[in-house]
């Protein structure tokens, strides 16, 4: 099972959990900080401060809160974590992190700064850019945004809150009326 | 000593033994895997935020232990407890000549993760053999099944609609599960645009309206979860352990062992016939040996073929029942791989629950007409409104609008996969290795099974008439793939130890009985003498049953 201690990861991003978008001195204050060992797994996080400052902006510049929880809410960056460490072959974890250096170094080269450092604004137009450059051409950067978003749709909130589930859905309706307020199913299978 | 033993508790073993029990035989199965608990042993309680690693099982795992089984489908964290490490249970193939051999060992087998698509051969697929040339001919026809797979729908129930199709005969059926609106359109513009094509719902093993008989072994209606293969604790689709296990143990009859990995079957050399059968205890290692009247061997068409090889003896230095020498041989799987996905427009609807079942076009090809190649193929595919993951991928974006756009259901997606007819060629085989063995000291298998000329056009041509079908409705193609998956991945083997009028050319007689040695009986998939294109676990069943039937009258009378 995906080792989530919410709680670990708050205290690890420094009570950042909440806010609607994250303010780039949080994650300035978050490299500063010290590793938090995740008690209930008994592992240290796989990522770097810095990488996982990256990742957490990056699952909150993909899946930001709305009107619902984003991807941070849920515990997107600690489950990516968990997933690198208990899921992720060798090589795959390489070209994961690789990935993610990637999309740093573009921001470094462009504007100057890591990622995490960006502001809001400035990182969701950057990613949006980078998104289209990148999402057909760039196999390894499409599975890592991959993982991110599914993570996302995989937890309760994103099945349940975001969109809707039913473990046990009873009955077969074959044709129910689709309306600008109908939600997509959530579910393993997402195809 | 037993009236009967059955090597095998999976589809076929666990309709063998029920039949058996309830015509009063005492009767043993024997289980090469753990015990597994109808319900306790599932993982269909698991949501979606419970699955091990969002159900991927981890890499180096699958790479060390399931580097075979990891090709299937429905191999993921919340089912690995179900098939076997590819580690443990080594085989060989030769070299460019991949075999899938795709797995689970423990009570129920197959039975627990199957598809649970459900059809009958027909009179065409039975007169295969004779009308070609390829293979021996059947030495039953559809008269001979008809009535056992009456009897089998009726008691597993099976999910579908009559169509009247001479080529896929209809059956006993409980409601059919309704197309969506993204179905019912496609299926009217292929069937004008080619009229010799059948649009339908697909047949499937689930119990929507459970009757009386299926309430009284607990089973229950579908909720329509799809999550079958984690086991399905409202047993509403057939299984071992839902359904046929149960049947047999309230006749008293049954007894089970669990754990015993069946190494040979024994034979008395002055009359020829089986006495029982040796275990090896796959955690002690023990050996042990159970004595029957009447041996069913249900282990799978390979480890049914593997069995009898290793039951080499002096007066059988060949192996068992072997006297044609076509044990192990003509293994044929169905032609897998070309598929064909696209988007379409359709009717501004949606659907409700996840139905676990989808469409089926049954054969077309080489039914009157010569289409210039033998056989043919079948389709199995759906039109469905795309999930949130295929919507998430479907191109860039990034935010809010990403978001936005996961939120909603996606377009219509609409998909067809072909399964085609394998001709039978003696020289696609499984043989005992000289020299290795498994941890239990049983010789491994070299399995060397290569797709012919027949069976790579039919593939060729499988793809061409999906991608025609989805042009017909307009849709836009997405993902096709002419590949053919290696022969194993169908997960339907077949014809190990075929049927067959003529001892010296095959293996088992009319009633799955051995030529050679008159109380072995074989019915999983073995003894099948041609593939047909249609999922075959329902005619395993049916023979399964008709055999038990012939088996205990024989029997009865003393000739056996």
């Amino acid at each position: 099972m995906i080792a989530l201690d919410r709680r670990s990861m708050l205290e690890g991003i420094g009570g950042l959990i909440g806010l609607a978008a994250l303010p780039a001195d949080a994650f300035a204050a978050m490299l500063g900080k010290k590793t938090v060992v995740n008690k209930k797994a008994g592992h240290a996080p796989l990522l770097d401060k810095r990488t996982t400052a990256l990742v957490t902006a990056l699952a909150d510049t993909l899946i930001p809160r709305t009107d619902t929880p984003g991807a941070v809410q849920v515990g997107v960056p600690a489950k990516f974590d968990a997933l690198l460490r208990d899921w992720a072959n060798a090589s795959h974890r390489a070209a994961h992190i690789a990935a993610l250096a990637a999309i740093d170094s573009a921001a470094m080269g462009k504007l100057g700064k890591p990622f995490a450092l960006l502001s809001v604004a400035a990182r969701t137009t950057f990613l949006k850019a980078y998104d289209a450059e990148h999402f057909a051409s760039n196999a390894d950067y499409a599975k890592l945004k991959d993982l991110l978003v599914s993570l996302y749709y995989f937890s309760e909130p994103g099945a349940t809150v975001e969109l809707r589930y039913e473990h046990s859905p009873g009955a077969w309706e074959a044709s129910i009326p689709l309306t600008p307020a109908t939600r997509a199913w959530a579910g393993a299978n997402g195809s | 000593m037993f009236d009967a033993i059955v090597i095998g508790s999976g589809m076929s073993g666990g309709i063998a033994a029920k039949e058996l029990c309830e015509r009063g035989l005492k009767t043993l199965i024997i289980e090469r895997g753990r015990k597994l608990e109808h319900g306790a042993d599932y993982t269909d309680w698991m949501q979606p935020w419970d699955l091990p690693n969002g159900g991927g099982i981890p890499e180096e795992v699958l790479e060390k232990d399931y580097p075979v089984q990891r090709q299937c489908y429905a191999v993921n964290s919340a089912t690995q407890k179900f098939w076997v490490k590819d580690s443990q249970h080594p085989y060989e193939t030769p070299e460019n000549k991949p075999f899938s051999w795709i797995r689970g060992y423990h009570l129920g087998g197959r039975s627990i993760m199957w598809g649970r698509q459900t059809y009958r051969l027909s009179e065409m697929d039975l007169a295969a053999n004779a009308r070609d040339g390829h293979g021996t001919d059947w030495p039953i026809r559809y008269a001979d099944l008809s009535p056992w797979y009456d009897k089998v729908e009726t008691f597993i129930g099976v999910s579908g609609a009559n169509e009247g199709l001479p080529q896929l005969p209809d059956g006993q059926f409980l409601p059919a599960m309704p197309m969506t609106d993204g179905e019912k359109l496609f299926k009217g513009a292929v069937e004008k645009k080619f009229p010799d094509r059948k649009v339908i719902q697909g047949r499937c093993a689930h119990l929507t309206e459970p009757q009386p008989h299926h309430l009284e072994l607990g089973r229950g209606t579908c909720q329509n979860r799809s999550l079958c293969e984690r086991g399905c604790s409202y047993g509403a689709y057939h299984s071992s352990l839902s359904s046929s296990l149960p049947a047999a143990e309230r006749t008293g009859n049954l007894t089970i062992v669990t754990d015993a990995i069946a190494h040979s079957i024994i034979t008395d050399p002055k009359t020829g016939k089986a006495t029982g059968v040796r275990i090896i205890d796959q955690h002690s290692k023990e050996v042990r040996t159970y004595e029957a009247k009447l041996i069913f061997l249900c282990a799978s068409t390979i480890g049914s073929a593997q069995v009898l090889l290793n039951s080499r003896s002096d007066a059988n230095p060949r192996g068992l029942a072997n006297s044609s020498d076509q044990v192990g041989r003509n293994l044929m799987d169905h032609i897998y791989g070309p598929s064909v996905t696209g988007t379409m427009s359709g009717p501004n609807t949606f659907h409700r629950g996840r139905r676990p079942n989808g469409l089926y076009i049954p054969r077309y090809r080489n039914l009157e007409k010569d289409d210039g190649y033998l056989r043919g193929y079948g389709f199995q595919g759906g039109v469905m409104r795309q999930g949130w993951r295929t919507v998430a991928n479907s191109g860039p974006g990034v935010g809010a609008e990403l978001k936005e756009r996961v939120r909603h259901p996606g377009e219509w997606s609409v998909r067809l996969a072909g399964f085609g007819e394998m001709l039978p060629n003696p020289e696609n085989r499984v043989t005992l290795h000289a020299t290795k063995t498994d941890e239990w000291g049983i010789p491994q298998l070299i399995i060397d099974c290569v797709h012919g000329e027949n069976d790579k056009e039919l593939g060729r041509r499988m793809l061409e008439d999906a991608k025609a079908m989805l042009n017909a409705v307009g849709a836009k193609i997405t993902h096709e793939t002419s590949k053919l998956h290696p022969p194993g991945l169908g997960i339907h083997e077949m014809g190990t130890a075929r049927m067959g009028r003529d001892p010296k050319t095959s293996v088992l007689n009319q009633y799955n009985q051995t030529h050679d040695v008159p109380n072995l009986f074989i019915t999983d998939g073995a003894a099948m003498a041609s593939s047909g294109c249609q999922n075959p676990s329902l005619t395993y069943m049916a023979m399964s049953a008709r055999a038990a039937y012939y088996a205990t009258e024989f029997l009865k009378a003393g000739t056996i």
